[in-house]
């Protein structure tokens, strides 16, 4: 036998996988008369303007909805902090977040 | 990733939501969205790409998209995207592959379980040596290793230590490294996934380093030495196969960086007129090391006539670096700046006090200036007048200094380091 011909048996190097908890995503809305819907940027670049481009249209097919721009206060990496969270739980119906890139 | 992460966040709290993503980053957000246990969450693609001065197709982008936003808010959620349970993992298989040496490699780089350079095949017989490294049982959890989350054992880490050429010896050395990429001080995952192609790098401190032969000397950054180089590609190997990584999935390194191939080196501590990097950072002397880093590159550094030992200098190199950095520096440079009396923490409070930047450029940074905030900037900064000047550096531990080198050149090189510029440092000794 040749070195060429030499079998190796490798040991696996990957790591091993975790047993994942599966949740849905929260109901939708029927509707967005009248909700208040926060528009959240993440800081990347461009999200910006594609939340405020989605503000401007839907505030004109849902005037009396309350569209809310927030810019993220903290690195995108980073939580923000938990007196807005507390603002979001008591005054959002449904949210758009951008950027995903 | 992190804007499905924010995503999931508001969905936890019963609000729906939904994230605009751009297409190179589909696989990216569906990974996330799986890791985190919400496969279902609603994104809208839109065409790559959106920043700079691609701004100006955004709205054209949007206006195609419109009525798919408010469908993501409106329509109740299919049965699919409803499903709850648990996704059960997939068990790994103890051997990977059987074959010749060419076979092997052909299978590893095929899956994505490489670097792209050959490896030593991780026979039972090879990692068997590559345990007696360490007291510790091969069973031993370390933790999950972003960005998928793997579990990483001790034995785990020596098969990847055979696959990088490493030597048993190294293996408290190694173990210490997946102890750093597992801390979440690290942040692994953010830095692995960025499009900014950041690269992990590390030092090692201590009597360890000379007991397995790392270069602190002449090319300690570069080729050649056994210890130094396979560690350093071990870092890589690490990200790939206990944490997972993988390009245009999880890792969407743009550009890439030659640095992510790895590397690792010693202080010289010997030749260095201050005192060891990790004395510096709490511990002592007789105890051993390593510190984990993250940087996009370094920059090379000019001289300034007649200026060379001097702060000025390092400043002038230093000014366009933003966040935190790492000064590497060779001893003779090191013994020249000790000699005028100056300390590493002088280093640190003249960066702090002369790079400076203004409002607007803080505001014009490619991070805007709520995301420096966040990373320990005051407030009340945003409340300045466009012209003022400020400070560019967060505080004085924004530099750390590290003395490697063999003597030849008072040279440096500047590392930029994500802050906390002063890395992840682990004890090696506890591997033993």
């Amino acid at each position: 036998m040749t070195v060429d011909e030499i079998i190796y048996s490798c040991l696996e190097p990957r790591g091993n996988m975790k047993d994942i908890k599966l949740s849905p995503p929260s109901p939708r809305l029927g509707d967005l008369k009248g909700k208040t819907i926060y528009f959240v940027d993440n800081g990347k670049n461009g999200a910006e303007v594609i939340l405020k481009t989605a503000m401007k249209l839907l505030q004109k097919d849902f005037p009396d909805a309350k569209l809310v721009y927030h810019p993220k206060t903290t690195p995108y990496t980073r939580p923000e902090p938990q007196n807005w969270w507390r603002e979001l739980e008591e005054n959002a119906d449904a949210a758009v977040v951008a950027v995903g890139d | 990733m992190w804007c499905i992460h924010m995503q999931i966040e508001i969905e936890k709290r019963g609000i729906p939501a939904v994230s605009i993503i751009t297409n190179p980053f589909i696989r990216d957000a569906k990974a996330s969205a799986d890791m985190f246990g919400y496969p279902g969450v609603r994104r809208i693609v839109i065409p790559h790409p959106v920043a700079e001065a691609a701004q100006k197709d955004t709205p054209a982008k949007i206006e195609a998209v419109y009525d798919d936003i408010i469908k993501a808010l409106t329509v109740p959620l299919t049965e699919e995207e409803s499903r709850t349970g648990v996704q059960k993992a997939i068990p790994r298989e103890r051997i990977a592959c059987r074959g010749t040496l060419e076979q092997v490699n052909r299978f590893f780089i095929e899956k994505g379980m490489s670097d792209g350079l050959p490896i030593i095949p991780p026979t039972e017989e090879r990692v068997e040596r590559m345990l007696a490294g360490t007291s510790h049982s091969p069973d031993e959890v370390l933790g999950r290793m972003d960005p998928e989350q793997w579990e990483v054992t001790v034995e785990k880490v020596a098969v990847n230590a055979v696959m990088a050429g490493c030597l048993p010896e190294y293996m408290p050395v190694l173990l210490a490294l997946a102890e750093a990429l597992i801390d979440p001080v690290t942040e692994t995952g953010t830095f692995v996934r960025s499009t900014s192609s950041f690269a992990f790098w590390s030092v090692v401190n201590g009597p360890v380093a000379k007991e397995i032969g790392m270069n602190a000397k002449n090319n300690a950054l570069g080729p050649g030495n056994q210890a130094n180089a396979t560690i350093g590609r071990a870092i890589r190997l690490f990200l790939i196969n206990l944490g997972g990584t993988e390009p245009g999935i999880n890792d969407m390194s743009t550009v890439g960086n030659a640095l992510k191939y790895g590397f690792s080196f010693a202080e010289n501590e010997d030749e260095s007129p201050w005192e060891p990097y990790h004395v510096t950072h709490g511990f002592k002397k007789e105890e051993s090391t390593v510190t984990v880093f993250k940087s996009w590159g370094f920059r090379p550094t000019a001289m300034i006539p007649g200026e060379w030992a001097s702060l000025a200098n390092i400043a002038w190199n230093a000014k366009m670096t933003r966040g935190g950095m790492v000064i590497i520096m060779d001893p003779l440079l090191a013994k020249q700046l000790a000699g005028q009396g100056i300390t590493k923490r002088d280093i640190q409070e003249y960066l702090y006090l002369s790079l400076q930047m203004s409002v607007r450029e803080w505001k014009e940074s490619t991070q805007s200036l709520n995301a420096f905030v966040g990373s320990g900037v005051p407030a009340w900064y945003k409340e300045l007048a466009d012209d003022v000047m400020l400070p560019s550096l967060t505080g004085l531990d924004d530099v750390q200094v590290i003395v490697a080198g063999g003597q030849n050149n008072p040279y440096y090189q500047l590392f930029d380091s994500v802050l906390p510029a002063k890395g992840t440092i682990v004890s090696v000794d506890k591997w033993r």
